[in-house]
């Protein structure tokens, strides 16, 4: 009795682990596959919206829309920067947070990524590297990291001082961390090196 | 348990709990070792959900995606005011212009700043030439005629309340290049104390910290909408359950002379009926004219962004100032009535000091992030003078607070050289940063009693930037012991509402400091109050045989120069109203005719003000909510107010939006805070479940692998030990 009982255990829990296993690796390797993906198909909205100063969504169901694109040519990262750091626009890209500073503006443009994706280069930008934004118009503003810091999102809010233009990133930390929605953030400061110039 | 269970007669069954495991054996173990550190991991892991969940929380920005929005502002709004004096009565006329930029319809919403006092008694819609009347409905109705004009296509507008001193207006289908204006009237009694009129026109919203946990509806992981308004940065949370509404985004754009943010106009008219010493504005520059004894102002510049308070006051001539009035007014066969009186009282400085008691002083300053830039220095500016008022008998305190409460000394010192100079080098590095948890600063203030022999007075320095009012309010009414809390507001758009109710809650009184110039001014007249003796054990006797219900219920103690404000609905006025009161030992009495009084419009409604600010003062000392929602519906349908429970309502019946193009949600923005160096987000969540799910599913994949592995040999050996255990 017992040795039949432990068989059919040992089945199932064999079963079990096998259908959870594959749904869990099916699911991480949707969300890794997704944040590739999409950047590549915002790369066709975002040409759209250069051309005809419209905001395109990148595909018709999509609740957001590409807003500018964050370069940082010593980390080889050329990212389309997405409207809204809410759950649905950093699945496919870093967000611009409504509310600061559009992009290539006066003030502090906030640009948030998750960093197990998007904002994984986060962890080897340093002081002095140079980021380069192109807002919806075309227009190209360079940017030098003054600071970068650790956070505690639990204990206060994301302050920034806005009188000169500058660019804000930030992700989640520790960048290996394996819970996500730990409360510290990873904070990089740049500010604005030249002054904007654009072509057309 | 079910290892232990497992384990135990393995052992007994060799009799050798140190005899080693046999090579062929190890599979068994290493099935046992997985499921363990499964178990573990589970029970850790259901752990961690729990806290995690908060954290993550914690630190979201969740918006609501505005459909297809431009990143120019589609909607600007600009504003015009003009405040009309009339004795101690202000009528106010604010119009606000939405202006849709784009070429499609849209709904704005606008969170604006009125003064904590105001009485909004009227509002009017305007279409080009068409004005449709608003009318003043229960808020939810309101809500609903609104949502129901908009969905059909009718403009309407619709005002509600979201704080006393901060309000809302959405604007539905205003069409592309249109312009739609909203004018509210509002009703409110001007401020007197030490012998000069005041007035204060907020600008805008300095932005409130949101403490507390998300509530449940806040979803992340699919970014839905989780706000109905969607108009505001922070997300709701359990103690401020409509952060959404109270949080306008501001503009990151500074304001320059060329481009204006949120612009308005401020003009305004006193009429005193007797000629002024001073007209001044304390941070705009005004032009003033004068006909006769009425004195018209309006700004040197014509408009300007708003960023800052527009503070009004002025002083009658030396010996013409009032020491008691009585403004009367009748609506439907009622009578209403004002009644302002300076007690009678010398304040003359050498009696005043033989009364006064040493002081045991607690000073809390307020060093969140919201009062980086100039009301830092404001603060610290504040602190300092008072610091130098203390005597060598006093005793005091400094607690300063931010996400958390610090307390410079464990419990009050002896005001001595030594610990006053260690509290200024203290005060001097402040620094300001972080969130604003005021209930532990508050409780940590208010927690010891005096000794006997000392009063026993709490400074409060703070902008008030915080959601949760309420709960600090109850807070103050039920721990003030034997203390009282002076508020001293700081920065350009202070919270007036909080520094009065605490105040009012903390038996004190409140002041304003808008620049550090104003620090000297503003406190030496706060210790001057704090310094004299106090007026209490006031009563109103009434003539005999009239019927009144008069507001404040509980009259307050008053400060040196502050005068006695009641509010009052009578029978008849005949006869005279006789008031008494104490000071420093001191009886009287002082009576003041009632009858021949001139009609004055705006009383009764200032009557039903006080009466609704009365009901929901009740609300904080325990009257439950039900209750004073019902009696407050009743005040503010008969007298058409605006109120925590009552909006404004106004519909156009004509539709004019075309089904097809339903309109986009839009917000203006607020201008920043004169001064206010950071602005703060919401942090977003910035990391995905990938790697927790490939841990996982990589664990379970090998844990199926281990335990098929491993089974024929180690089943055998499993069914030997436990059947002999069974033996």
């Amino acid at each position: 009795m017992i040795f039949l009982t432990l068989k059919l255990i040992r089945k199932a829990v064999i079963a079990l682990c096998l259908v959870a296993g594959g749904f869990l690796l099916a699911d991480s390797g949707w969300i890794y596959a997704k944040a590739e993906l999409a950047q590549k198909l915002i790369e066709d909205a975002w040409s759209q919206t250069l051309e005809t100063g419209a905001t395109v969504k990148p595909w018709p169901w999509a609740d957001t829309w590409p807003v500018a694109r964050l370069e940082a040519a010593s980390h080889d990262v050329d990212l389309y920067v997405l409207q809204g750091t809410h759950g649905s626009s950093l699945a496919f890209g870093p967000g611009y947070l409504i509310g600061s500073a559009t992009p290539g503006d006066e003030g502090a443009t906030i640009i948030a990524g998750h960093r197990d994706t998007h904002f994984r280069f986060m962890e080897e930008l340093q002081q002095g590297d140079l980021l380069k934004l192109t807002d919806n118009e075309g227009g190209q503003h360079h940017y030098r990291i003054k600071t970068l810091a650790v956070v505690d999102s639990s204990q206060q809010e994301l302050t920034v001082k806005s009188d000169e233009k500058q660019l804000v990133l930030v992700t989640c930390y520790p960048f290996d961390a394996i819970n996500s929605g730990g409360p510290l953030r990873y904070v990089v400061n740049a500010t604005a090196r030249a002054p904007r110039t654009r072509h057309m | 348990m079910l290892i232990s269970r497992r384990n135990r007669p393995l052992f007994t069954e060799k009799n050798d709990p140190f005899a080693k495991p046999t090579a062929s054996r190890w599979p068994h173990y290493a099935v046992l070792i997985v499921v363990a550190l499964l178990g573990s991991l589970l029970c850790f892991s259901a752990h961690a959900s729990v806290s995690e969940e908060d954290e993550l929380n914690a630190g979201q920005m969740l918006l609501k995606p505005i459909e297809g929005g431009e990143l120019t502002s589609a909607l600007t709004q600009q504003s015009k005011v003009h405040i009309k004096v009339s004795g101690m009565v202000a009528h106010v006329a604010l119009t606000q212009s939405f202006q849709n930029n784009s070429e499609q319809w849209v709904e704005g919403t606008y969170v604006f700043p009125l003064p904590d006092k105001a009485a909004v008694n009227r509002m009017r819609m305007k279409v080009g030439e068409r004005v449709i009347e608003g009318r003043v409905e229960e808020k939810q109705q309101a809500k609903k005629i609104y949502h129901e004009a908009k969905a059909v296509g009718k403009k309407a507008s619709l005002v509600s309340q979201q704080r006393p001193n901060m309000f809302t207006s959405k604007v539905a289908n205003i069409g592309p290049g249109e312009i739609i204006t909203v004018q509210l009237d509002y009703i409110e009694t001007v401020a007197y104390d030490q012998g000069q009129f005041s007035l204060r026109f907020p600008m805008t919203i300095t932005p409130r910290y949101i403490p507390g946990s998300p509530l449940q509806d806040a979803d992340s992981e699919t970014g839905a909408p989780l706000v109905a308004s969607a108009s505001g940065w922070a997300v709701n949370t359990d103690q401020v359950p409509d952060a959404s509404e109270i949080t306008p985004f501001i503009n990151p754009k500074l304001p320059t002379p060329q481009q204006l943010i949120n612009p308005i106009t401020v003009t305004a008219e006193l009429d005193m009926s007797m000629p002024l010493q001073v007209v001044e504005s304390a941070y705009h520059n005004i032009v003033l004219s004068r006909k006769d004894n009425r004195y018209q102002l309006r700004l040197a510049s014509g408009q300007v962004s708003m960023t800052q308070d527009f503070s009004l006051h002025w002083q009658p001539q030396s010996g013409s100032a009032p020491r008691a009035a009585l403004f009367s007014e009748q609506v439907d066969g009622k009578n209403y009535a004002l009644l302002l009186m300076v007690p009678p009282i010398q304040n003359s400085a050498t009696e005043g000091a033989s009364a006064v008691l040493p002081k045991e002083a607690i000073y809390i300053i307020d060093t969140s992030g919201s009062m980086d830039g100039v009301s830092i220095e404001q603060a610290r500016q504040s602190l300092l003078f008072a610091l130098a008022q203390l005597n060598p008998q006093d005793r005091f305190n400094v607690i300063s607070f931010s996400s958390t409460t610090h307390t410079l000394f464990n419990s009050a010192v002896s005001a001595s050289a030594k610990n006053i100079d260690y509290a200024r080098r203290y005060v001097g590095g402040l620094q300001s940063g972080g969130g604003t948890e005021m209930l532990s600063a508050l409780q940590a203030a208010l927690r010891d009693e005096a000794e006997a022999g000392f009063v026993r007075q709490v400074m409060f320095i703070t902008d008030g930037a915080v959601g949760n009012e309420e709960a600090l309010f109850t807070t103050i009414h039920r721990q003030l012991g034997n203390s009282r809390l002076f508020t001293v507001g700081i920065g350009s758009a202070p919270n007036s509402h909080f520094m009065r109710k605490a105040a009012q809650f903390g038996r004190g009184s409140f002041t304003h400091i808008g620049k550090v110039s104003e620090v000297q001014e503003k406190m030496t007249s706060l210790f001057n109050k704090l310094d004299n003796p106090i007026v209490s054990d006031i009563h109103v006797n009434w003539p005999q045989g009239t019927k009144v219900e008069s507001y404040p219920k509980r009259l307050p103690d008053l400060y040196s120069g502050e005068p006695l404000l009641v509010a009052v609905k009578i029978t008849k006025l005949q006869g005279a109203v006789s008031l008494s009161g104490k000071a420093a030992d001191r009886q009287w009495q002082q009576d003041i005719q009632l009858n021949g009084v001139q009609n004055h419009s705006g009383v009764a409604t200032l009557w039903a003000r006080e009466k609704i600010a009365s009901l929901l003062d009740e609300k904080t000392t325990g009257r439950p909510e039900p209750e004073v929602r019902q009696a407050v519906l009743d005040v503010a349908l008969t007298h058409q107010l605006v109120t925590p429970y009552t909006s404004f309502i106004a519909v156009e019946q004509v539709i004019s939006r075309p089904a097809e193009e339903g309109p986009a949600a839009e917000a203006v923005s607020s201008a920043r805070a004169k001064g206010q160096a950071a602005q703060n987000y919401v942090y977003p969540q910035t990391a995905t479940g990938a790697q927790l799910s490939l841990l996982w599913g990589v664990l379970l994949l090998l844990i199926a692998a281990i335990v098929k592995v491993c089974s024929p040999a180690a089943m055998k050996g499993e069914q030997v030990f436990l059947s002999g255990g069974v033996k």
